[in-house]
């Protein structure tokens, strides 16, 4: 039930922040979701070093890199590198807090926020851009 | 060999707590990990948790206390992390000078937002880790403002980049100072700290 409240919560956000950028000017808004991927890159760097496994700090800054070189490919080649980069981080947030795989534990909020927020970012990229 | 073993937060005799960091003979075994039994000192008898993926179980045994071996210990600890953090900020430092220094002067600014933008997220990464909602709302509030500098450095002038990361740095040392009680690593402050300075200056150069 919390877990749907705060998926709910992103999917607030999904459509609250698109509309927002439409408004603005298409080069303008491309800047603020590159720098939204960036964070991407940032807060799993974040979540990296406060784990204690050498291994998974490794995994985790691993990803950020790749965030941040999907973030430079969005600004540089192509926005629909944006695209995919929220649906990775989609998918990595699951991963991330998922018992069978990374285990990580993350707020409990912020995965299910998170990812609905992602889904509906990346598709109004595509939709956006294409 | 004998092992001493400190836990930084306070554990009340009986009760489980997440601990901050938890020290062997001056080295970090665990960061952020859970205490599940400490001593009358706060010296933690047994963690679990992350620990367990560096260190057998066997090695969280309660030990005596020993006030001056345990200053002594933390002395060199803290050294060791300033120590690691400064290396890594002056090397963070000069990869980036590098890569920007590398790019038509355009590229490089966006370049430098996405990194201000990184780093500020790093924070965020460290608070959902902790999961305190007063640290959290604290770091959401610096990730607006941080945000706020680097599209100003991008769509106006670059000298509000430069500001943004020496700020960015303001708040590594608030950090440090214990006025936001973020659960960080502890060579990540004066990793940040510097980086941030140096790369503020740099950039004041650089756009000139």
């Amino acid at each position: 039930m919390i877990r749907k409240r705060f998926m709910f919560l992103g999917i607030i956000g999904g459509l609250v922040v698109p509309f927002a950028l439409t408004l603005l000017p298409k080069e303008y808004a491309r800047d603020i979701l590159v720098v939204l991927v960036g964070y991407f890159g940032g807060v799993y760097l974040g979540i990296g070093l406060s784990t204690a496994s050498p291994k998974k700090v490794a995994l985790q800054d691993g990803v950020s890199a790749l965030f941040f070189g999907l973030a430079l490919a969005g600004l540089w080649v192509s926005p629909l590198f944006l695209a995919l980069a929220c649906f990775a981080h989609a998918a990595w947030d699951f991963i991330t807090e998922h018992p069978k795989a990374l285990n990580t534990p993350i707020a409990r909020w912020y995965v299910p926020t998170c990812v609905s927020f992602d889904i509906l970012l990346g598709v109004f990229i595509l939709v956006w851009w294409w | 060999m004998d092992e001493i073993i400190i836990a930084t937060c306070s554990l009340e005799i009986g009760k489980a707590a997440d601990v901050n960091t938890v020290l062997v003979d001056g080295r970090m075994v665990l960061h952020g990990g859970r205490a599940t039994s400490a001593d009358e000192s706060g010296i933690v008898a047994h963690a679990e948790a992350a620990a367990t993926t560096i260190f057998d179980h066997s090695c969280f045994v309660p030990v005596e206390s020993d006030t001056a071996r345990l200053a002594m210990t933390q002395n060199t600890t803290q050294r060791a992390h300033a120590l690691r953090g400064l290396v890594g900020g002056i090397v963070g430092t000069l990869a980036t000078i590098g890569v920007a220094l590398f790019l038509p002067k355009p590229m490089a600014l966006e370049f430098l937002s996405i990194v201000l933008g990184g780093i500020a997220f790093v924070y965020f990464g460290f608070v959902l880790m902790d999961g305190r909602v007063r640290e959290m709302l604290f770091e959401f509030g610096n990730i607006t403002l941080t945000l706020t500098f680097a599209f100003l450095g991008l769509w106006i002038a670059p000298y509000w980049l430069a500001a943004g990361y020496f700020i960015h740095g303001i708040w590594d040392a608030i950090h440090h100072l214990g006025g936001v009680q973020t659960k960080i690593p502890r060579w990540y402050i004066p990793f940040c700290l510097l980086y941030d300075w140096l790369v503020a200056g740099f950039i004041i150069i650089w756009w000139r």
